[in-house]
């Protein structure tokens, strides 16, 4: 029996997450729970149910469809409502509603199901050096799964990489790194209290097991990522101490900041959860550069980007 | 290059010709009519060379301010030329109208009017080509044209287009050395002798054809010098001056310079359209003919880089002069005055070696200097042999989101060539042609675009025992009640009869209208044909070296794959959905029967690399090929194609529901792209789906339109990303794709019309979703971020 993973996506063609084009494999379920995150629909380890309301014509089909009687139409809102407490996940409400308004994030997959895909876009690695990039959600909390693919992709001569939060125990980090030719691990802020309070995570377990990583894992495999989100992590006290924290490591390829985007709001309003962070406006590209661009005197011995493009 | 052009010369030439209103221009044919009532009695292709020859010396003969290159088929700047030998009815049902319709009007001046109807008309009534064609149309091919299975009227409306004249040997040998092979040939003639008569009229014709071309081009002579004498300043009148000191020459004598060269091929080229109005004549390779001439020039110190530059973008802007007269049904679906001038830069020479030199990307500069609707620019590009650095400037044109180049996959262009009977050595010079066709310049003839036929309604009488819903009655083959459909097997037995029963009429019209042809005889065109000559053959004749069977084109691909994979998919496979139920559903255009319509839907689509659909896509395709190369023709086996310019949207409005989930009488699929919203996958499945078509198979081109993912436009590394896209398009041996890039207008279509844009994503680093599911604050800041692109009509 081929090893299961609760998979949220798999995107093709990736221009953005490592070298050349790239299958990206999202897994579902991350032990944090950032207040920016742009993928909420991954947090969550099971199968989600989500409502967009502006695609459902209120036919009501769900309504009478439900066994459990879970739904009901709530008319002077034009939405369905979901009892929780009472569905229990069997989607005949998304089998039947006409307009797709309803529908469901994550399903399960096989190691084989996952690769025959990867497999599809051989020809488009071949010519661009790219591969498969394994994202999430959060890797490490399916690591025997994550293994088993990385595995086979290396044996398929497919270049491999991941987006890690390293969060959680080392060992699980240790199972994957012989078979990535290169990882992002995500540092969101080196203040351990403010971590704590913006991703419901302490960050001490991550900042150990990135500087365990880098003198472990291959020459040029450790690249890392910050999103920078207004007022939380974008000070230069942050910045600065994040550079001088990723000098301090045996290795590190380079160090990218990514300007924080709202791209997720709607996701969270058709899981039915609030967005905490509706106020803030999307990062600029300028904005993010003007941010970090100080750091070009800290005599840092590897590129530091933003989006992508290298300061200078 | 440096330096760059001075644009402002190129930007007056483009502002004029934007804001010149098309005109009806009929001129030419009233000075043709008058040259056939001169030439009455003799034979019909030297009363044609006359009333050409007449043409040229009595043709309004025009300069306008800032030109280099001078020329023009007219006597209008953007005029439409009107064929009456070929059809006159076009305009005759239109003579109220055309000023003002909505799609593509052209101006009727009253004298124009007067003319038609006291001199043109009264002529040709009886005479024309398409009067022959409605005459003689097969009845089973009648039916089907009239329910909206077959568009096969367009050859009989126009002149032959479709072709690459051999513009080479004019330029080089210049009219003077097509003389003397007229000379060699008839040299050789005994009128004592059977069928040499024949071929000494023909002769006859060639000449006064060629003498007409000579005459006309120093009539552009004489009016330079004329306006250079009233010319006050100096640098204009220099450069009158030296425009009729190159009319006096070229294209007469053969081209000694880079701007001879130009000027030769343009007074060629309006001559043909003069000749015989049509879409598609093809200038074709040009950065492999012209790069002599540059080079020399270059060599001896005669030219800069810069001049060279000008020139080409003054060219680019004649380009857009002409405009294609068609009839307002046709307007309406191909707007724009398509001429489809098809110029093409790259790939390999004679010996397979790499081709691109510095003028092909002289002249991807033109087109991004100008950024008008023609020339329709292609681009060959042969993965081993040219250049990354080419494949980059053709990358960066994309990204500019004019549209241009159309790409192709040079090895399945040559295979394409080659399966039309053309030997390797010849099939490396091959030519895209109007819009993807393949070509091989002043050695092909054929019609690459003969007719289209409509994979919608195959799929429609396949489930409805032949009979058209739209009409009601009976047009395609009887396959009886699909409800005695016993297994999938049967049911594709019966789409494959249908398809069968409509190529079989469509090869029967293609024979009539071969022989009509043959009266189509265009002498000027042939001048530039080698074999035309030494065989004293007309181009209309057969004359070229190779002739071709002319093409026959699929619209509603995907429309096809994704209804037969349906069908297989919910009544037979998973029987989900019985026979009876869906035909209901066909019949009710789905209202009412909306979780049908659902499951419809939700099968597996075209375009998204499933591989069961895959294989359905290979063997429907292989299947179509196989038929349409097992008839003969006249001029060798029919040929298959797969290129509705627009015709997608006509045929839609013919073809009620289908089990693809498609609604009644709305467009189909374009080329061979999926139908809008069911490509989810993003493009690089599209592009794994669409090569399972046998693309070397379908030797008049296959088209591809497919929307660019802005991450392979706007972020970093982008050009990279592209350049990849387009190498591993070329391993998976697609023959064509072209980009639409996606602006604002699209953004905006898709916030509106969500389920034609299922597909569109949006990424940033670690992020993807797609754009039709953001909510609309979200949307509207993208949109705020995006850039319009376009290019001028």
């Amino acid at each position: 029996m081929s090893r299961e993973a609760q998979i949220l996506r798999i995107e093709k063609l990736s221009p953005n997450d490592g070298k050349g084009l790239r299958t990206v494999v999202f897994f579902k379920g991350c032990p944090l729970r950032c207040r920016w995150c742009s993928t909420p629909e991954s947090q969550k380890m099971e199968q989600e149910l989500y409502y967009r309301q502006a695609k459902c014509r209120g036919c009501g089909k769900c309504v009478s469809s439900c066994p459990q009687k879970a739904l009901s139409l709530d008319e002077s809102a034009n939405r369905i409502k979901r009892d929780d407490n009472k569905c229990t996940k069997c989607l005949i409400c998304v089998k039947v509603c006409p307009s797709n308004a309803a529908g469901v994030y994550g399903q399960v997959m096989t190691v084989e199901q996952v690769m025959k895909i990867i497999l599809r876009d051989e020809v488009y690695y071949y010519h661009s050096g790219g591969g498969v990039t394994l994202s999430g959600g959060d890797v490490l909390c399916q690591a025997e799964f994550a293994r088993d693919l990385l595995s086979l992709c290396k044996d398929a001569g497919i270049h491999t990489m991941a987006e890690l939060d390293m969060y959680g125990d080392y060992s699980r980090i240790a199972m994957l790194l012989p078979y990535l030719d290169e990882f992002y691990a995500d540092i969101k802020i080196m203040d351990g209290k403010i971590h704590k309070q913006y991703t419901g995570v302490d960050n001490h377990l991550i900042l150990e097991n990135i500087k365990k990583a880098s003198k472990f894992s291959r020459p040029g495999a450790l690249h890392i990522r910050v999103p920078l989100i207004w007022n939380i992590n974008d000070n230069p006290e942050n910045i600065s101490e994040t550079a001088e924290y990723c000098k301090a490591l045996a290795s590190c390829e380079e160090l990218e900041f990514l300007p924080y985007h709202r791209l997720g709001e709607s996701t969270y309003e058709y899981l039915g959860r609030g967005y905490t962070m509706s106020d803030l406006k999307p990062m600029t590209f300028e904005e993010a550069y003007e941010k970090v661009a100080f750091l070009k005197n800290f005599n840092i011995p590897f590129p530091v980007k933003v989006s992508g493009r290298i300061l200078n | 290059m440096k330096d760059k052009v001075n644009m402002n010369r190129i930007m007056r030439l483009k502002n004029r010709v934007l804001n010149t209103r098309p005109e009806m221009d009929l001129e030419n044919a009233l000075i043709l009519t008058r040259g056939f009532r001169e030439s009455e009695g003799e034979p019909l292709v030297v009363q044609k060379a006359y009333a050409f020859r007449k043409q040229c010396l009595e043709k309004t003969v025009k300069i306008w301010d800032d030109e280099l290159i001078v020329g023009n088929s007219g006597s209008k700047q953007r005029g439409g030329l009107l064929c009456p030998d070929t059809c006159w009815s076009v305009l005759d049902d239109e003579l109220d109208t055309i000023s003002t319709r909505k799609y593509d009007p052209f101006y009727l001046r009253d004298e124009d009017r007067e003319h038609f109807v006291d001199e043109i008309r009264p002529y040709w009534k009886g005479r024309s080509t398409y009067e022959k064609w409605l005459c003689q149309i097969p009845e089973d091919t009648r039916i089907l044209r009239d329910c909206g299975v077959l568009y096969i009227n367009r050859k009989a409306v126009r002149g032959w287009g479709e072709t690459t004249a051999g513009y080479e040997m004019i330029i080089k040998e210049g009219i003077e050395g097509i003389k003397r092979r007229i000379e060699e040939t008839r040299a050789a003639l005994d009128i004592t002798k059977p069928g040499h008569y024949e071929k000494m009229v023909y002769l006859r014709a060639l000449s006064l054809s060629a003498d007409g071309v000579i005459q006309l081009a120093r009539r552009y002579s004489a009016e330079a010098s004329r306006m250079a004498e009233n010319e006050t300043v100096k640098t204009r009148k220099e450069e009158l001056l030296s425009i009729a000191e190159i009319c006096r020459r070229v294209p007469e004598k053969p081209a000694e310079t880079f701007r001879e060269a130009l000027q030769s091929f343009y007074i060629y080229h309006t001559c043909i359209f003069m000749e015989q109005n049509a879409a598609s004549y093809n200038p074709g390779r040009m950065d492999q003919y012209l790069y002599p001439f540059y080079k020399a020039d270059l060599e001896a110190g005669r030219i800069t880089p810069q001049e060279a530059q000008e020139l080409l973008d003054c060219l680019w802007v004649k380009f857009s002069e002409p405009c294609l007269f068609q009839d307002e049904k046709t307007a309406q679906y191909s707007a724009g005055y398509p001429m489809f001038q098809n110029i093409c830069v790259g790939g390999v020479d004679e010996n397979g070696m790499d081709a691109v030199n510095e003028l092909s990307y002289m002249i991807l500069q033109a087109t991004m200097d100008v950024q008008l609707y023609q020339p329709s620019l292609s681009v060959r590009y042969h993965m081993v042999r040219n250049p990354n650095a080419f494949l980059k400037k053709v990358a960066e044109l994309i990204k500019l989101g004019t549209g241009f180049p159309a790409f192709h996959c040079d090895e399945v262009g040559i295979q394409m060539l080659m399966n039309k009977g053309i030997p390797l050595k010849e099939a490396y010079n091959w030519n895209p042609c109007g819009c993807v066709e393949t070509n091989l310049a002043g050695k092909m003839h054929c019609y690459t675009s003969y007719a289209d036929y409509n994979l919608g309604s195959v799929v429609e009488f396949a489930l409805n025992d032949g009979r058209s819903r739209k009409y009601g009655i009976p047009a395609g083959a009887r396959t009886g009640n699909p409800c005695d459909f016993k297994s999938f097997e049967d049911f594709f037995k019966a789409v494959k009869e249908q398809i069968t029963y409509i190529i079989r009429a469509m090869v029967a019209g293609n024979h009539v209208n071969d022989d009509i042809c043959l009266e189509r005889v265009c002498p000027a065109l042939s001048l530039s044909f080698e074999d035309c000559i030494t065989k004293a053959k007309d181009y209309a004749w057969g004359g070229p070296k190779y002739n071709v069977g002319n093409g026959l084109d699929a619209i509603g691909v995907a429309d096809l794959i994704n209804s037969v994979y349906a069908v297989k998919y919910l009544v037979y496979d998973k029987r989900m959905l019985s026979m009876e139920k869906l035909l209901e559903a066909l019949e009710h255009n789905f209202t009412g029967f909306e979780e049908i319509e659902k499951l419809c839907l939700e099968c597996p689509k075209y375009g998204n690399d499933d591989e069961d659909v895959n294989q359905l896509t290979a063997e429907l395709f292989s299947f179509i090929a196989d038929l349409i190369e097992s008839f003969d023709s006249k001029y060798g086996h029919m040929t298959a194609g797969i290129l509705p310019v627009s015709g997608n949207t006509p045929f839609g409005l013919e073809v009620g529901a289908l089990p693809s989930g498609r609604k009644a009488y709305v467009p189909l699929a374009d080329g061979v792209s999926p139908n809008a919203g069911t490509d989810i996958e993003g493009m690089g499945a599209v592009m794994k789906s669409v090569s399972f078509i046998p693309h070397g198979r379908f030797s008049q081109g296959t088209l591809l339109n497919l929307k660019l993912d802005p991450a392979f436009n706007q972020s970093e590394n982008s050009t990279q990303s592209l350049m990849a896209f387009l190498k591993s398009m070329c391993s998976l041996g697609v023959f064509h794709v072209q980009f639409n890039v996606i602006d604002r207008d699209i953004l905006i279509d898709a916030q509106k019309n969500p389920e034609k844009h299922k597909g569109l994503l949006i990424r940033v680093a670690g992020y993807t979703a797609y754009f039709v599911e953001l909510g609309k604050e979200v949307q509207d800041d993208i949109i705020s971020r995006t850039a319009h692109a376009g290019v001028n009509v």
